[in-house]
C-alpha cells in the first residue's frame, strides 16, 4: 500500500518544486554576481571611516570630498542656495583640489594610483594612471601641468617605493601611451630624478618662456644640496633621461646640508626670448643661488637647443630668510633679500650682482612687494614690507623707487601692538591682515596710510580660521562657537551672524556671492550666506549632502 | 524589541492552546523565524555581512474557511543593523501585517504541504547614526508574498490515543508540528528621502526660528526577496 495517494503525491511535488525555487534563489544569492553567475557577492562598499573633506573652494561652489564613498560632492551655490552633485571618482580618493584658476577640480587617488581631472560644470572626467601611489600634488600656475611626487614624510605600507619617482602630467592632453615612431611621449610621464642623496622636497613651476622662438616649460625639484632642473614640455621619448638636469650646491665630500626654501622667476628682459632666471634660496648658506636658463649649443633631437643652465651666486646680507623681486623705473630687475643676522635689506641688482645694504634696526626675516600711490609724489610706486616672525613689533615700509640712493631715509616704520604670526594681503595688494602670536586680537594693516586698527577677539586667533580676504570684507570663524564674524576692513567694523550649528571652516566663493561656513560634521552640514547680504535672514543650512543617496553609492571597484 | 514580540506571541499561542474547543474549531496557529535575502544592492549599506540577509520573525493566526483552505493574517518583523563605515550605522526595522490565504492537502497524517499567499502593508523604520547623532525616517510600502511549505506534524489519531481525547474534547483535533517554508517577499521601494534635520546647538530666542534646512535623502532600497523560514505550527 502506498503511504502517499497520487493527488498526495501531487500536492508534494508542487510544494517540494516551489520550496525548492525559492530555496535554490536563495542560496545562489549567495554566489551570484551581476551577469547571473554564481560567484560570491563582493564588497559593495568600501571599508573605512566616512566623513567628508574640508570645503575645497572652486569658482562655481564647494566640493568636499567623501573617500568612503569614493566620491566627490560639489555644492553649487548661488547665494544661499546651493544644488547637491555627486560624482562618482576613482577608489579612495585622497585628496582634492583644483587648479589654480579654480575652473578644474583634480581628485588624487592612491588606491587606485590615478588622477582625476573634472570640469564641475559639466562633470566630464579625465582620468591619468599614475603607476605608483602618490599623495601630494603640485599645479603650475596656468594649471597646465601637474606633477604627482610622494610627500617626504610619506607613510608608506608598500614594501619598496621609489622616493625620487614623480609622474608629469600635461593637463591639456589627454593620456596616452609612448609612441616613439612619432615621437610623442607618454602622458602622463613617469620620471624617476637622479639622486644625490636626499628627496624631492619641494616643486617650484617656472613662468612659460621663449628660447628661439619655442615655448619652453620647466620646474625646479627642490632637494637638500641640489635642485633639478626638469623640462616638462618636448619630452622626447627617445632620450629617457635627458629632460632632466641636477643642479648640486655643494661637492661630494662636503658636511653642508643647504635646503633650498624660496624660488622666484624673473626674465631677465622680457623683450628678449632667450633666458629665464631662478634665484634659489637656501637655508645654511648667506648666498643666493642665481640660475640662468640659456639655450645651450647641443640640440636634442626635435631640433630644439638643450637648456644651459648657468650658475651664479649673489651675496647680499647674512642668513637671508626671505626675498622679493621688483623692477625699477629704469627697468632694472632687483632682488630684495630680509636677513636675520646682518638686520639690514639687501637690494641686489640681477645683472651686475650690485649690492646695496639698507640697515634696519631690527632683524626681519620676510619682505613682500607691493604697489601703492607714493603721497609726495602721487605716483604709484613699488614698496616693500618687511616685517619679522620672531616677534618684532615693527613693520617696515620701504620706498622702492629711492632706496638706493636715499639708504634707510626711505625706510618708515610703524609700532603694531604686538608681534607677527602670519601676515596675508588682500588681493588687491592694499591692506593685510596680521594675526598676532598668543594674543586675542588681529589687526587690519592699510598699506597706502601706514595704519592698522587692531580688533579685539574672544580667544587667541590661533583658533580662529580666517577666509574671504577680499578686498573690502573678511569672514572669520572661531571653531566650536555658532558664529561667524564679518569684518569690513575698511572702518575694521565687526558684525557676528548667529548660525544654528558651530562653524568650523568657512569658504569665500565671490563668483557665486555665497559665504559658506562648514560645520565639521561626517554627515556634511553647512550654512549657506549671501555674500553681498551677509544675514541670517537670508541663509539656509544645508546638511547630510555627505551621506545623500548614500544607499545608491556603488564603490569605484563595483562599478 | 523582537523578545517583545516573541513573548506576545508565544502568550498568543497559549492562550488558543488554553482555549475551548468550541470556539476556537479549524484554526491554526504559528510562528517562527528565518532570513530573507535581498538582492538590491543598496541594501548592503544596510547589512551587517556580505550576504545581505535580514532575520525575521512572524506569527499567524488562520482558520479554515473551506476544506483545507485557511484565511488569516499575519504579524511579521524584521530587523537588520549595520555599521557600513567606520563611525556610521544603520537599523532597519520593518514591520508587516498581511492578509493571508493557505491552500493544504494532507497526504499523510504526519506530512502537509502546502501553498500561501499574502498581502498587506509593511512600515520600514530606518535610523542613521554618524557622530554620535541619530537620524530617522519611517516609511510604509505594500507587500507581498508567496510561499510554499511542509508541514510535518504528530498524527492526530496518535495524539488521541495519548490523550485518550474523544470528539468533544478540547484536544480532539489538537496536533503540532514543525514546518520549512520558502518563498518570495515583495516588498516596494522604500524611499528615505526625509530624514529628520539636526537641533540648533544654541538656544534660540523665543522669536527666532530655526534657520531653513534642506530634507536629507539617504537614498532608496527594495526590501524584496527570497525567505526561508521555520515555524512550529498548532492546529485545535
Amino acid at each position: 500500500m502506498s503511504v502517499l495517494s497520487r493527488r498526495g503525491w501531487a500536492w508534494v511535488l508542487l510544494a517540494g518544486a516551489l520550496w525548492l525555487t525559492g530555496c535554490q534563489e536563495w542560496i545562489c544569492l549567495l554566489d551570484q554576481n551581476e551577469d547571473g553567475v554564481c560567484e560570491p557577492h563582493g564588497d559593495l562598499i568600501d571599508e573605512g571611516t566616512f566623513a567628508v573633506s574640508p570645503p575645497v573652494r572652486y569658482n562655481a561652489g564647494v566640493a568636499y570630498r567623501a573617500e568612503a564613498a569614493d566620491r566627490i560632492t560639489l555644492l553649487r551655490t548661488d547665494g544661499a542656495r546651493a544644488e547637491v552633485v555627486h560624482v562618482p571618482v576613482a577608489e579612495q580618493p585622497t585628496l582634492l583640489t583644483t587648479t589654480p584658476d579654480r575652473s578644474l577640480l583634480l581628485v588624487l587617488s592612491q588606491e587606485a594610483q590615478s588622477l582625476s581631472v573634472i570640469d564641475p560644470e559639466t562633470l566630464e572626467q579625465t582620468i591619468y594612471p599614475l603607476g605608483s601611489p602618490f599623495d601630494r600634488l603640485e599645479l603650475s600656475e596656468d594649471g597646465r601641468y601637474a606633477i604627482a611626487l610622494y610627500s617626504p614624510n610619506f607613510n608608506s605600507s608598500a614594501i619598496i617605493r621609489n622616493t625620487n619617482e614623480m609622474a608629469v602630467i600635461d593637463l591639456a592632453e589627454p593620456p596616452r601611451e609612448e609612441d616613439l615612431e612619432v615621437p610623442l611621449a607618454a602622458n602622463p610621464q613617469i620620471v624617476t630624478l637622479r639622486s644625490f642623496g636626499s628627496r624631492p622636497l619641494d616643486v617650484v613651476f617656472a613662468p612659460s618662456f621663449l628660447i628661439r622662438g619655442e615655448e619652453r616649460r620647466v620646474a625646479l625639484i627642490l632637494s637638500e644640496n641640489y635642485v633639478t632642473l626638469l623640462e616638462l614640455n618636448g619630452f622626447d621619448p627617445r632620450e629617457p633621461g635627458r629632460n632632466e638636469t641636477a643642479i648640486r650646491f655643494v661637492q661630494n665630500d662636503s658636511d653642508l646640508r643647504l635646503v633650498p626654501l624660496q624660488v622666484t622667476w624673473t626674465e631677465d628682459d622680457p623683450n628678449r626670448d632667450d633666458d629665464m632666471f631662478a634665484f634659489v634660496l637656501v637655508q645654511g648658506s648667506d648666498d643666493i643661488i642665481s640660475l640662468n636658463l640659456l639655450p645651450g649649443d647641443e640640440q636634442d633631437l626635435l631640433g630644439r637647443p638643450r637648456i644651459r643652465p648657468s650658475l651664479n651666486q649673489l651675496t647680499g646680507g647674512r642668513q637671508p630668510r626671505s626675498m622679493a623681486l621688483f623692477t625699477n623705473s629704469q627697468g632694472q630687475i632687483k632682488l630684495l633679500t630680509a636677513n636675520r643676522s646682518s638686520v639690514d635689506l639687501s637690494v641686489i641688482d640681477v645683472a651686475t650682482s650690485d649690492v646695496v645694504q639698507v640697515p634696519l634696526d631690527a632683524a626681519v626675516d620676510q619682505v613682500f612687494v607691493y604697489n601703492a600711490v607714493n603721497p609726495d609724489t602721487d605716483v604709484e610706486e613699488p614698496f616693500a614690507l618687511l616685517y619679522s616672525t620672531a616677534g618684532l613689533r615693527t613693520v617696515y615700509f620701504v620706498e622702492l623707487s629711492t632706496v638706493e640712493g636715499r639708504g634707510t631715509r626711505a625706510v618708515d616704520s610703524l609700532n603694531l601692538d604686538s608681534g607677527v604670526e602670519r601676515l596675508e594681503l588682500t588681493p588687491d595688494r592694499r591692506r593685510a591682515l596680521i594675526l598676532h602670536p598668543g594674543q586675542r586680537s588681529f589687526s587690519v594693516l592699510n598699506l597706502e596710510r601706514r595704519s592698522f586698527s587692531p580688533v579685539d577677539a574672544l580667544a587667541p586667533v590661533s583658533d580662529y580660521q580666517f577666509a574671504g580676504l577680499g578686498d573690502e570684507r573678511l569672514v572669520t570663524v572661531f571653531a566650536g562657537e555658532p558664529y561667524i564674524g564679518l569684518t569690513e576692513l575698511d572702518n575694521t567694523h565687526p558684525t557676528p551672524v548667529e548660525l544654528d550649528l558651530a562653524a568650523v571652516a568657512t569658504a569665500v566663493v565671490p563668483e557665486t556671492n555665497t559665504i559658506l561656513v562648514d560645520h565639521g560634521r561626517s554627515m556634511g552640514a553647512a550654512t549657506l550666506l549671501r555674500l553681498d547680504e551677509p544675514s541670517r535672514e537670508t541663509s539656509a543650512t544645508l546638511w547630510g549632502f555627505g551621506v545623500d543617496d548614500l544607499l545608491q553609492v556603488r564603490n569605484a571597484e563595483a562599478r | 524589541m523582537t523578545t517583545t514580540r516573541h513573548t506576545l506571541a508565544w502568550g498568543a499561542l497559549l492562550l488558543v492552546t488554553l482555549t475551548p474547543q468550541a470556539a476556537l474549531a479549524d484554526w491554526m496557529i504559528a510562528s517562527g523565524g528565518g532570513d530573507r535575502a535581498i538582492p538590491d544592492e543598496s541594501f548592503d549599506y544596510l547589512s551587517d555581512d556580505d550576504r545581505s540577509f535580514i532575520s525575521s520573525g512572524f506569527l499567524t493566526v488562520q482558520r479554515e474557511a473551506f476544506y483545507e483552505f485557511y484565511l488569516g493574517v499575519e504579524y511579521t518583523w524584521a530587523t537588520e543593523d549595520a555599521e557600513p563605515f567606520s563611525g556610521l550605522s544603520t537599523h532597519l526595522n520593518t514591520t508587516g501585517l498581511l492578509a493571508v490565504a493557505r491552500l493544504e492537502h494532507e497526504v499523510a497524517p504526519w506530512f502537509v504541504p502546502y501553498l500561501q499567499v499574502g498581502a498587506g502593508a509593511y512600515y520600514a523604520r530606518l535610523e542613521v547614526k554618524l557622530d554620535d547623532e541619530t537620524r530617522q525616517q519611517g516609511v510604509w510600502v505594500p507587500g507581498m508574498s508567496q510561499l510554499g511549505g511542509l508541514e510535518f506534524r504528530l498524527p492526530k489519531p496518535a495524539l488521541r490515543k495519548v490523550f485518550g481525547s474523544t470528539p468533544n474534547d478540547a484536544l480532539w483535533n489538537f496536533t503540532a508540528g514543525l514546518a520549512i517554508e520558502a518563498g518570495y517577499l515583495h516588498v516596494g521601494t522604500a524611499t528615505f528621502d526625509d530624514l529628520q534635520r539636526p537641533a540648533p546647538q544654541r538656544t534660540l530666542d523665543p522669536d527666532e526660528a530655526p534657520l531653513p534646512a534642506s530634507p536629507l535623502s539617504f537614498g532608496e532600497v527594495d526590501l524584496s526577496g527570497p525567505m526561508l523560514r521555520f515555524a512550529l505550527h498548532v492546529r485545535f
